[in-house]
């Protein structure tokens, strides 16, 4: 069953192969059988089990739509209403939702399961998924490496094949790093084409909804649902979402993919670069054209994604105060003493540090020199993207500068964990879309991803583009041995 | 950003978070390491160059008609302290010192 893509899952519910709540079980099991990769932080056992007999009777009477009995998990960052949503943070641990994020819903109307709340980096902080309250999510291909953050118990649960797919958000990279050393695929669609509503903020200009799945095809499929406008989401674009369609014979003979030298502050690993040059024969085999790309800004990508996802999230975590929901500290005197402690005690050290600099690039003396500098350029390194999508159709890259990193590195540094979204923060700066797939293994045996970002509302051209390399390669159905 | 105890104890009191000495030290130390990396932006000539939201669109608004939808027990039930529909919260005025 773990092998099943979407469609064949679809199949084989159809042909009764076997039920709904036969697959939910067979899926429940496995996330029980490896806890120890401490993928999820809720389990939605009781819920998922009556879906999935409700959904057998659809299948039964003929009235299955497409994804009717097929389970999935949510990132704990979406609200929901069956079980908690705490953001993998202490500050909202015990927090029920009074209403599910529109991605829940829209899922859940097309016939998905929820089977849990997968682990994350606290309020989607981080790269490593080292910062959760929860516990650190192991990386199923090395259990003493990290899974990638912020949706690491996504990623970490679909490579595992605990579920066929996972949703993740993505504000600097959180859904494609996780999925480049997780050896699975991801997509951060173009900005405003999912809602963000009930998705809780971590830098509102820069967030985006998308999925987790071993496949481009998988993707595809789940983006179709998720995508579309939203009136309770302000920055819901009032367009109709691209057609999603995979066409098994994509024509690559007239692309032209666009490659840039990354900055040498950006360590790029040689086994990455052995990868990427692979995946580069296989399009030019295809009869795809690669054209070099000045792009000048690259050393500015980071400090100006930071700065501006610090400054956001500052302001969005300032409505964690103990008061209305969320963690509330005792034996407090003043309203000064709750508010600070309540702060203090419920969220963890990445959480502040970010907190701290966005306060201080959002202070006065300071806001123009950092925050409003940050914004400006931050439309130079947009216009840079936009001239080069005019001689590209594509830009690919590596997903990461290295593979997943051992776990629980004790001397820490900011900027140097900071480095790991080298590749992925552009896309959100320029509300671009970008996915990543996986492109080979390194000598030591960890999956490397690559990265395809294109134009906005370019996701059908990237997903065929990305099953195309699948269909040449087998790296995205390679399972980690212990999960077979 | 300089290290000095002040400035950063003016930033932790602006973001609300009460540190202790320890902490507090780390933090300051690491969000100076930060700042020193986001210093490379302060030298880039933007030249009259508008700031950017990913989105080219204006904030729309809603019709203003009100749901009359009453939302009390929903808050109420995720609200740490709540009675006779009001949060609460330590005494800010009249208190004795």
């Amino acid at each position: 069953m773990q092998d099943l893509s979407l469609l064949e899952l679809r199949r084989s519910l159809n042909n009764k192969l076997f039920s709904s709540v036969e697959l939910t079980n067979y899926y429940l099991d496995r996330i029980k059988k490896h806890h120890t990769l401490n993928a999820f932080i809720t389990i939605n056992e009781s819920n998922a089990l009556l879906a999935a007999a409700l959904a057998d009777q659809k299948i039964h009477k003929g009235e299955a739509g497409l994804f009717t009995g097929i389970p999935m998990a949510h990132k704990d960052v979406f609200c929901t209403t069956e079980c908690p949503t705490t953001c993998g943070s202490k500050m909202l641990a015990e927090f029920h939702s009074p209403y599910a994020a529109t991605v829940v819903k829209q899922l859940a109307k097309a016939g998905f399961i929820m089977l849990g709340k997968t682990n994350m980096d606290e309020f989607a902080m981080g790269s490593a998924n080292e910062n959760s309250y929860f516990g650190a999510v192991a990386n199923p291909w090395q259990l003493d490496k990290v899974s990638g953050g912020s949706s690491g118990g996504s990623a970490a649960a679909v490579a595992a094949r605990l579920v066929p797919f996972a949703t993740g958000s993505d504000t600097g990279g959180s859904i494609r790093q996780p999925a480049a050393f997780c050896g699975v695929s991801g997509i951060k669609p173009t900005y405003g084409l999912v809602s963000r509503f009930g998705m809780v903020a971590h830098a509102s200009s820069l967030d985006q909804a998308g999925p987790i799945a071993p496949s481009a095809e998988d993707l595809a499929q789940i983006l179709q649902v998720m995508a579309g406008y939203d009136e309770l989401d302000s920055t819901s674009l009032k367009r109709s979402p691209p057609k999603m369609f995979i066409n098994n014979k994509p024509n690559i003979s007239s692309l032209r993919i666009g490659i840039f030298n990354p900055q040498t502050d950006k360590n790029l690993d040689v086994d990455i670069q052995q990868a990427l040059t692979n995946a580069l024969r296989v399009f030019e085999t295809a009869g795809a054209e690669i054209i070099d790309l000045n792009l000048s800004l690259q050393d500015l990508w980071v400090p100006c994604y930071y700065i501006l996802a610090c400054a956001e999230a500052s302001s969005n975590l300032a409505r964690y105060d103990g008061i209305r929901y969320g963690h509330r500290a005792n034996n407090t005197h003043t309203l000064d003493e709750l508010i600070t402690h309540s702060r203090n005690e419920g969220f963890g050290m990445e959480v502040k540090r970010r907190i701290l600099t966005g306060t201080y690039v959002l202070s006065s003396g300071y806001q123009d020199a950092y925050f409003i500098k940050a914004q400006k350029i931050r439309r130079q390194i947009q216009n840079e993207f936009l001239s080069a999508f005019t001689k590209v159709d594509v830009i690919i890259s590596p997903t990461t500068p290295g593979c997943a990193f051992d776990k629980g590195i004790k001397d820490f540094d900011a900027v140097k964990n900071y480095m790991e979204d080298a590749f992925t923060v552009p896309a959100n700066l320029g509300g671009f879309p970008a996915v990543s797939i996986p492109a080979g293994f390194s000598t030591s045996k960890l999956p490397i991803g690559m990265q395809l970002m294109g134009p906005h509302f370019s996701e059908n051209k990237l997903l065929n583009i990305a099953h195309f390399f699948q269909q040449q390669t087998n790296w995205h159905k390679a399972i980690p041995e212990d999960f077979k | 950003m300089t290290s000095t105890k002040p400035t950063f104890d003016t930033i932790a009191s602006l973001a609300r978070l009460s540190l202790n000495s320890e902490t507090n030290t780390q933090l300051a130390k690491e969000v100076a390491a930060i700042m020193n990396f986001a210093n490379r932006l302060l030298n880039i000539e933007t030249p009259e160059m508008p700031l950017l939201h990913p989105l080219d669109i204006h904030q729309p608004f809603r019709k203003d008609i009100s749901d009359k939808k009453n939302h009390l027990q929903e808050l109420q039930s995720i609200a740490p302290v709540f009675q006779n529909s009001y949060y609460l919260v330590p005494q800010v005025l009249n208190t004795e010192k």
